[in-house]
């Protein structure tokens, strides 16, 4: 199952348009293919888009992927980077549900019953959460090195705000779109909309909330190596020293743990989905 | 029925009440009183305004005009919350369960007007008025059902389980919209002997919108009948005539 937020528009799952030719989706992607042209040549090329010399750079680079660093002190420095990286996800989504939750439900607005005292609430909930997931979190990254410093906790901070303001949204959403008739039910028994909540949507919601959460700790896997570029450790930091110093065998050897990574969390979470929507 | 122990006000009364949606009439100036115990059956082709009547007897919807009056007070004054369910409880086609539930809590939920939030928080992690909840549906005949997750349930069973939360209700007008439409002849009979004898036993009053004249015959003791959002006809069951349905239903045997 998935939110119905996240988009629906697999080429199956579209109906077929069957109204004439500007209506329908080829005229859609035609409309798309000329943009993108436009792009391409809005853009300044220069001579060539490959820089002299840098043909063999990128040979040197993939003939690398079939030589990555194997030594017994390089994989425990990946391991253990590696591990600083999940440590970082892990840590930072744990504190993104926690703030993100709350303010998710405040944001939804279920809990006044009223139009006229929900509006506000709404909006400013809705606008705190758009501002969060607005900033990259690299550049909260920056923001809070320059802050507290080179430490694990501007790591986390850094991925756990844009990653509520995320959650907070969806979550929001996902409250929303609960059926209703049972929420109703609850409203005829004598439930408060904080009751309605407990009882109802919340147990309704569940499952899509903790589907949508385990997909955003694989993107915050990613986002927790990205991370490392601005110096606080993990892959992410390791790739950028053997990059810069050209090792391309160790970048190979990061790269290959980072994939491994996020191919686990996907087997987990895939796991966890299907046993919550069985 | 019992007429002794009558009180000064019907249960349920409605005056010239009205109900329009987007400018077409659904009721048009109902009168209606409905006195305590009475078992009321609402008769009528679809789309004559019964299940607007029963929404407006619950307070799910306000009427346009006239009023509705529940134990004497005006339904209006009343907030939606713990004196309204109290008074009112209402089942509905769909039934309206929470399906991730689990059977036990489904049916505590008909308590949570009375409960503080604290209570019902905790309800959901362990149960509470354990005692109520068995002996509900031990009533509607599932009491091995308590731990199941609702959804894995039959449609007979999940109607079962509606009863059971409109008993822990304990409000003292039952409404019910088409309660056994969805099944066949022979467990919607069954059902409906179980609604109505769960209704006699309380003394509670019930109002059922019913498609079926036999069951109406079998089980309600008055049966209204309902056209185009007016009162067709008022009666007791006994003395409800087919001529009377064929009208109400539009069916003339001797044009055919």
């Amino acid at each position: 199952m998935r939110p119905s937020t996240a988009s629906t528009t697999s080429p199956q799952a579209a109906p077929e348009q069957s109204g004439g030719f500007f209506r329908g989706r080829g005229f859609l992607t035609l409309l798309l293919v000329a943009a993108l042209l436009w792009s391409l040549t809005s853009l300044s090329w220069g001579s060539s888009p490959v820089h002299p010399g840098g043909l063999a750079s990128i040979g040197q680079f993939f003939q690398a992927a079939l030589r990555p660093e194997l030594s017994a002190e390089f994989l425990t420095l990946t391991l253990s980077s590696a591990w600083k990286t999940v440590a970082y996800a892990v840590a930072g989504i744990c504190l993104a549900v926690i703030l993100g939750f709350p303010l998710g439900v405040l944001a939804s607005g279920v809990l006044a019953r009223r139009w006229a005292s929900r509006i506000p609430g709404v909006a400013a909930f809705r606008f705190l959460l758009g501002c969060m997931r607005a900033v990259h979190e690299l550049i909260w990254a920056w923001f809070f090195v320059a802050a507290v410093g080179l430490s694990p906790a501007a790591a986390i901070f850094a991925l756990a705000i844009p990653y509520a303001g995320i959650l907070g949204r969806i979550y929001a959403d996902i409250l929303n779109d609960v059926p209703n008739p049972p929420l109703q039910a609850l409203r005829a028994s004598g439930a408060s909309e904080t009751k309605v909540l407990l009882y109802g949507r919340l147990p309704m919601a569940l499952p899509d909330m903790l589907s949508y959460t385990f997909y955003r700790f694989e993107c915050a896997i990613r986002s927790a190596a990205i991370m490392g570029f601005v110096g606080v450790g993990g892959l992410g930091m390791q790739i950028q020293l053997s990059l810069s110093d050209l090792y391309f065998n160790e970048v190979w050897t990061l790269l290959y743990a980072l994939v491994a990574l996020v191919l686990l969390v996907d087997l987990w979470s895939s796991w966890v989905r299907r046993y919550l929507t069985s | 029925m019992t007429r002794n122990g009558q009180r000064p006000y019907p249960i349920v009364r409605l005056e010239g009440v009205s109900k329009r949606y987007n400018g077409s009439a659904a009721l048009s100036s109902l009168d209606l009183e409905i006195r305590e115990g009475e078992r009321v059956a609402v008769l009528g082709p679809s789309g004559s305004g019964k299940t607007t009547l029963l929404h407006l007897v619950a307070g799910m919807e306000q009427p346009n005009d006239g009023r509705v009056l529940l134990a004497g007070l005006p339904l209006a004054s009343m907030s939606a919350g713990p004196k309204l369910s109290e008074l009112v409880g209402m089942m509905h086609q769909q039934l309206d369960l929470v399906p991730h539930l689990s059977v036990k809590h489904n049916v505590q939920a008909g308590r949570l007007g009375r409960w503080s939030l604290w209570k019902s928080l905790v309800s959901l992690v362990s149960l509470r008025e354990r005692e109520m909840v068995e002996r509900a549906l031990e009533r509607v005949g599932i009491p091995e059902k308590l731990h199941e997750r609702t959804s894995h349930l039959s449609g007979g069973e999940q109607q079962r389980v509606a009863m059971a939360r409109l008993l822990s209700q304990q409000s003292r007008v039952v409404l019910a919209d088409e309660p056994v439409a969805s099944l066949d002849p022979a467990r919607a009979e069954d059902l409906m002997h179980l609604l109505v004898s769960i209704v006699a036993e309380s003394g509670k009053t019930l109002i059922a919108s019913v498609h079926s004249t036999h069951l109406t015959r079998k089980y309600f003791s008055r049966a209204v009948g309902l056209r185009n959002g007016t009162l067709e006809f008022d009666l007791p069951v006994e003395r409800l005539t087919d001529e009377a349905l064929n009208r109400l239903y539009d069916i003339t045997p001797s044009r055919a």
